[in-house]
């Protein structure tokens, strides 16, 4: 289903327990520790979402082209496969599924610049032909399930919509696109949305957190989507803004008695938008399984900054070069730790280990709609 | 210049060559699932074979597929590469990734199901719930079995209710089909109408980019509504609606009621203005004004219209203005339904705002108030067994290597293309297709095969399209 999330592939086939998630992983944890894993996951998200912008595509389809990417590693091994030519397949895939069409012969080449240019790859590039082929054994892994749902839809339904932020979507990261409505099912509020200003409503996306990142798009470098439903990850994204921008805060107190900024703002003046506390609360979702992800997310802030890992963002960068006390992994040390085990997974081939190719179990029950 | 396939690719790669071994021998080929039973039919985008389950393989084989019976039929389409020759990979058309990701998602009664997807020797196969019947294949029962005869009520009325509870489903799920035609509507042999051939179908909610970025051409021009043809970059649901009234139209009077010839791309690369199409149009349902259409005014070739005024007045002085005929036409056909005729006319709204949706036409009276009402089994008052599909031998086609060159004596048949509109693509019918304009420069039509026997039906086709005036 398209737009009802209930009844999508990605709720009925795609949302995996931590138990399933952990097995997934335990040829490869064989030849490296969990941190280094969760620092790979970090390295190959951004490095889609900076080819993504090599190749000038929207936040959305990166944000598919890592959710192609975490799926296929529930079914396969980092230690014996190649994950330099699935990260552009996942985009080339992805790019066709959000309706933005790229061949994979630039792909190709803007992958072999990537490589080269900012990794300083020394592999076998990926030529045209494999990434053609293997888009056959990307598709086969995922199942057919192409079409995914991302959290973007939630934060839009739920903090709104005006003229102003759509134009600002169209430039910036973070503009929702075909992701299915799972809103209005369970929120029945009849109140409308959360009205932020404009300033903070941006912000609800771009919440100046520890990286100033965008909440949501940082979730791309965890597990998030593999585990928790996109519209709680929307909310946490959004319950997180409110946390920790303090002027936010201070201006939504406020409309507990509405003031006129907001009566002028509101798309409906005579019906004053829910204090942004009451309005989480009467979101008919688990606390427990946002504030989980909350905790989650933070965690992944804490192990993000630890390392410097695939980063574009030279703002981001300089932030942790200041940070000298940290000794994180670097890009060098990411693509060294995979030789290794590549090197290490081989030589156990050939001395008879077996590898248990996992294979997804059938997924759990579906958890209670939440 | 055929580049082995074991120099390029996955293969060179050693860590993938392993991982590629082992996903190799685990897959079971369509061969070793299904027994063929022959050829259905072609189109731009492949073949569709009609198979039948093997018993052994009733299981579903991944997440998401559906389980089958013994000897249960099926149709496979099979999609060629997008380029023909070579043998290397091309990767999978955005139509076949449209096809597969929308149909992977969505269940609805009347929506033909998909049950697995099967890739191959660089080909794709989609397995498809099989469907005896479809709409064209009705109305040419009905059209050329003399004597003639038109479509029962109550049939006609259960095609068409079943046919919007798709669309319905379809829109309500942000899916526009854009390729909504009789060829493309099956029934199965319980009557049951199952909607087909999603490959130009699209999500439309929130897109990141404009609609007409995508696909420049939608919609077989025959059943093209008036906002497409007058070069509106934003359309909406309201288009399938305007084809469910040309089919509507259809089943009533047995042949395409717009039947105009396609404008074909010009050296320029630009859009061409569909005038004849427009012209037809014009014929029965008048000309469109401002007041009925607020927007027409601000479309990019509205002043296309009054050219088509002008030139009408010009050669035909006798009759110097487009008259709504459309009065004539129910009349001849709709006699004595007057909620039928207020639907069919809702759905030729001009104005695409407020034409009939699909969810207010499953509420009109004309299926809820007036007998017969539709019935679940579409052929419960059929008065006539309708014929089953026409299963030709499979010349080897769907277990055979993929991406067989078109052998170049078989371009003669649609290589004229200055008279393109008349070669029918569908084996069955005069039926031109979406989207050819577009795809016209890799040799849209060179690389279809025809047996002789379509060829004969495509003749017998083209002898009863109406001589073109002037």
């Amino acid at each position: 289903m398209t737009s009802n999330f209930w009844e999508s592939s990605h709720y009925n086939h795609w949302i995996i327990d931590r138990i399933t998630l952990g097995q997934s992983r335990e040829d490869d944890l064989r030849y490296a520790n969990a941190e280094t894993l969760a620092v790979f996951n970090i390295f190959f998200a951004n490095m889609i979402a900076r080819l993504g912008k090599r190749l000038g595509v929207r936040a959305q389809v990166v944000a598919t082209a890592v959710v192609y990417f975490k799926r296929f590693y529930l079914k396969n091994n980092i230690c014996e496969t190649d994950p330099y030519i699935v990260v552009p397949t996942c985009l080339y895939v992805a790019t066709k599924i959000e309706e933005v069409p790229l061949h994979f012969k630039p792909i190709a080449t803007e992958t072999k610049n990537m490589y080269v240019q900012d990794y300083g790859l020394q592999i076998t590039m990926p030529d045209p032909q494999s990434i053609a082929e293997m888009e056959f054994y990307l598709l086969e892994d995922l199942d057919f399930h192409l079409i995914v749902h991302h959290p973007y839809r939630t934060l839009m339904q739920l903090c709104g919509e005006s003229n102003a932020s759509r134009a600002a979507g169209e430039s910036e990261e973070g503009e929702a696109g075909e992701a299915p409505v799972e809103g209005m099912r369970f929120w029945n509020t009849g109140k409308g949305t959360l009205q932020f200003e404009e300033t903070a409503r941006s912000q609800a996306w771009y919440a100046k957190t520890i990286c100033g990142r965008h909440i949501v798009n940082d979730t791309l470098r965890g597990d998030f989507c593999l585990l928790y439903h996109p519209h709680l990850i929307g909310i946490a994204a959004i319950f997180l803004t409110l946390v920790l921008d303090a002027d936010l805060r201070a201006r939504t107190d406020e409309t507990e008695a509405p003031s006129r900024g907001y009566a002028t703002r509101s798309k409906a003046p005579s019906d004053p938008p829910p204090n942004p506390v009451d309005f989480l609360a009467s979101l008919n979702v688990s606390y427990n399984t946002v504030a989980q992800i909350v905790q989650e997310i933070i965690s992944l802030w804490t192990l993000w900054g630890r390392h410097q890992v695939g980063e574009a963002d030279t703002d981001r960068k300089g932030l942790q070069m200041s940070r000298s006390s940290h000794q994180g992994m670097s890009d060098d040390d990411v693509i060294r730790k995979l030789q290794e085990m590549h090197r290490v997974r081989k030589r156990d081939e050939q001395n008879g280990v077996p590898s248990r190719l996992f294979e997804k179990p059938k997924p759990p029950r579906p958890v209670k709609k939440q | 210049m055929a580049v082995s396939s074991t120099a390029t690719g996955l293969d060179v790669n050693p860590l993938m060559s392993a991982y590629k071994r082992r996903r190799d021998t685990t897959r079971l080929g369509v061969a070793s699932k299904y027994e063929s039973q022959g050829f259905i039919s072609s189109g731009t985008y492949g073949k569709v074979y009609k198979v039948l389950l093997l018993a052994h393989s009733t299981a579903a084989t991944r997440a998401g597929d559906l389980k089958g019976e013994p000897g249960q039929a099926y149709a496979v389409k099979k999609f060629k590469p997008e380029k023909e020759g070579g043998d290397g990979y091309t990767g999978l058309s955005q139509s076949a990734c449209r096809e597969i990701a929308l149909n992977r998602e969505i269940r609805h009664e009347n929506v033909i199901a998909l049950r697995e997807v099967i890739l191959e020797m660089k080909a794709v196969f989609m397995v498809f719930e099989y469907a005896e019947h479809d709409f064209l294949q009705v109305i040419h029962f009905h059209s050329t079995n003399q004597p003639r005869s038109v479509l029962p009520l109550g049939v006609l009325k259960s095609l068409l209710y079943q046919l919007l509870n798709g669309v319905a489903y379809l829109h309500a799920n942000f899916i526009m089909h854009r390729d909504l035609k009789p060829a493309n509507i099956l029934i199965t042999d319980k009557g049951v109408v199952k909607i087909g051939d999603l490959g130009l179908a699209r999500v439309f909610h929130r897109p990141l980019v404009p609609l007409l970025n995508g696909d420049k051409v939608v919609v077989t021009i025959w059943y093209r509504a008036p906002e497409l043809l007058l070069g509106a970059k934003h359309y909406t649901t309201a288009i399938d609606m305007w084809a469910v009234g040309c089919i509507f139209a259809e089943l009533l009077s047995l042949r395409p009621i717009f039947k105009g010839d396609e404008a074909k791309m010009d050296a320029s690369k630009k859009l061409p203005f569909q005038k004849d199409q427009m012209l037809k149009i014009m014929e029965v349902l008048g000309v469109p004004t401002v007041e009925e259409w607020p927007l027409l005014a601000i479309l990019p070739d509205y002043p296309q219209l009054g050219i088509i005024e002008r030139e009408r007045a010009r050669h035909d002085p006798n009759k110097p203005r487009f008259e709504n005929n459309f009065g004539t036409f129910l009349n001849r056909h709709m006699r004595s339904m007057d909620t039928g005729r207020a639907a069919l006319q809702a759905l030729f709204t001009w104005d695409p705002d407020k034409r009939l949706t699909a969810a207010e036409a499953l509420l009109h009276p004309f299926f809820t108030v007036d007998t017969p009402l539709p019935t679940r089994n579409a052929f419960a008052n059929a008065t006539k067994a309708y014929p089953t599909r026409r299963i030709t031998a499979d010349e080897g086609g769907l277990f055979a290597e993929p991406a067989a060159p078109p052998a170049p004596a078989q371009t003669t048949n649609t290589g004229a293309t200055s008279q393109r509109p008349a070669a029918p693509p569908a084996p069955l019918a005069g039926q031109p297709q979406a989207g050819t304009a577009l795809v016209g420069t890799s040799g849209v039509s060179g690389a279809r095969m025809w047996s002789a026997q379509q060829q004969a039906q495509q003749q017998r086709g083209m002898a009863r399209k109406r001589p073109r005036m002037g």
